[in-house]
């Protein structure tokens, strides 16, 4: 089966589609969401407005490392972003996250731009920094940085058979005298014209006649357009022959993780002994167990029951035997649904 | 064979360590290590040095990696890092960054930043062909539930037990009763003595026979 993963700023979240600002419906009509709507393909959004390079990068690893399954296909869609932009974090003991959709992500990173009113940033710290904001941006640097990322990843991608495509979604990589050799290097058949403006996303729809928002993003037809122009890009470098479409999936009736034997009966005894109103998923390709609550259920509820099952899953088989994912939404939803909503969600805690 | 040395300021330590290091194996050496490099920094001049090289199975590229806590900034010029701790900047302008250092050194935050970084320098050098030793100067990776799956796919063979608080170089060399200053520099002997332990290690881990 091959799944698309696009990772971006605002542009592969599709903000600003609908005119309105960023959900669900905006990421499934994004470019991203489009191509993956054509070709059946499942898709992981990890589009974040604000977000970085450094985001792009580090995301793209982490997905690698913590999501890939080595038996799938993968086509990844990259839309670098400029370079002012960082990430921070809210302090580890503080209730703040930085509360957007998407995929996979961490809300507890913040993206910082150059460009952010300081109004826009939840805490004092952060409208205070914005005033500070160019001792922070070294832009040079920057530039080499996001160079590099991209020239890490085309040989990482490359070396691991894992197919991609690169594009800016806004501004063009600006070329200076240390990242010099490094762009003249990048595999320009899989990064499509990374140093012209007009190449990029927002510049190429709108030289051919899309409108822009005022902050300066697609409507449904820019995205649609490019998604057109991305697919027929994409099919000049053989990324879309030999893909297979997204396949149903169900709970399993058991599963072996660490060489302990799990079944359907087993999460039944749980449920029934401590009460608790869930469902049980079993994910026997990735080896995870989920539970979805009732949505009435409290975010600390959730928690709580999860602790318990995790500790009899401990107790009767094994300490690393755990609930990978819970969550409270889509309770009703049906098994193929829930199994692929879940597999996106990062459980870190 | 050749060896090339990435780093910060203990690396570039009057070429010292790399000295040593191509004395002991009679191997001849290059320095790339810059004082005050961020890691970024390091991962930025092993991408460059890659693409100079026409026989990559010629060399051994040894990285010590350098503090997380470096943050790359620029006044008039001249490059250097933004630390928590540290006061002494080109522009004095810094310092009023140390208000939100809680942000900008977030131990989750850096720590993912610096396991991407050496995950993707291990892949990038295993595609080309490069031979590397790894190893940490001032802090361990941070092996914790947002680290964990990178790290458990880094290369262990060629990076000295990058998770250890006791395998940086600076507790290494002080466990062997090596005396640091207040700024931390280090004698002479006590970088011969590492250059040892690294000049071993290549032999160890086969890289050199």
């Amino acid at each position: 089966m091959t799944t698309l993963v696009s990772i971006g700023c605002s542009h592969t979240a599709g903000a600003m589609l609908d005119g309105k600002g960023t959900s669900w419906h905006n990421h499934q009509n994004s470019f991203g969401g489009l191509i993956a709507k054509k070709y059946d393909l499942p898709h992981y959004q990890m589009g974040v407005p604000g977000a970085s390079n450094q985001y792009i990068y580090r995301s793209t690893i982490k997905f690698i490392n913590s999501v890939l399954n080595e038996n799938d296909d993968y086509i990844f869609l990259l839309g670098w972003t400029s370079e002012e932009r960082i990430e921070l974090r809210y302090p580890e003991n503080t209730n703040h996250i930085h509360k957007v959709i998407g995929d996979c992500l961490d809300l507890k990173y913040v993206p910082f731009t150059s460009g952010t009113h300081p109004d826009l940033y939840k805490t004092q710290e952060l409208k205070d920094m914005s005033k500070l904001a160019p001792l922070i941006f070294y832009r040079e640097q920057l530039a080499t940085d996001w160079a590099v990322y991209a020239y890490t990843l085309q040989k990482i991608f490359k070396h691991k058979n894992i197919k991609y495509y690169m594009f800016n979604t806004c501004y063009e990589l600006p070329v200076n005298q240390q990242n010099k050799d490094i762009v003249e290097n990048l595999d320009t058949n899989l990064y499509y014209r990374p140093v012209e403006q007009d190449h990029s996303m927002l510049y190429w729809a709108m030289k051919n006649g899309y409108k822009k928002t005022d902050c300066w993003h697609l409507y449904h037809d820019g995205h649609q357009a490019w998604a057109d122009h991305l697919e027929m890009l994409m099919k000049q470098q053989g990324l879309l022959t030999n893909i297979t479409s997204r396949m149903t999936v169900s709970s399993a009736d058991f599963i072996d993780i660490d060489g302990v034997k799990i079944t359907t009966d087993d999460l039944s005894i749980i449920s029934k002994k401590y009460r608790i109103e869930a469902r049980f998923l079993i994910d026997k390709k990735y080896k995870k167990i989920y539970v979805v609550y009732p949505e009435a259920e409290t975010v600390h509820s959730i928690k709580n029951k999860t602790e318990i099952v995790n500790r009899y899953l401990a107790r009767k088989f094994k300490s690393t035997i755990k609930v990978s994912v819970y969550d409270n939404e889509f309770y009703n939803e049906n098994e193929d649904f829930l199994i692929n909503h879940l597999r996106k969600k990062i459980l870190v805690d | 064979m050749k060896l090339v040395f990435f780093g910060d300021e203990y690396i570039n330590n009057e070429n010292l360590i790399p000295t040593f290091v191509s004395n002991k194996l009679n191997l001849e050496f290059e320095n790339l290590s810059t004082n005050d490099a961020s890691n970024t920094c390091i991962h930025n001049t092993i991408a460059k040095k890659i693409l100079s090289l026409t026989a990559p199975d010629d060399y051994i590229f040894l990285i010590g990696w350098t503090s997380p806590f470096r943050l790359d900034a620029e006044y008039d010029g001249t490059y250097f890092t933004y630390k928590p701790g540290s006061k002494d900047y080109p522009n004095s302008m810094m310092n009023k960054l140390h208000k939100f250092d809680d942000y900008l050194f977030n131990k989750i935050l850096v720590g993912q930043r610096w396991a991407s970084i050496v995950y993707g320098v291990q892949q990038l050098l295993e595609s080309q062909g490069i031979k590397y030793y790894m190893f940490n100067i001032h802090n361990p990776l941070d092996y914790n539930n947002y680290t964990k799956d990178m790290l458990d796919n880094i290369n262990r063979k060629y990076y000295f037990d990058g998770a250890a608080e006791s395998s940086t170089m600076i507790n290494y060399l002080k466990s062997r009763g090596h005396n640091f200053n207040s700024h931390n520099d280090i004698s002479q002997s006590g970088l011969m003595d590492y250059a040892d332990f690294i000049s071993q290690r290549l032999k160890d881990t086969r890289l050199i026979s």
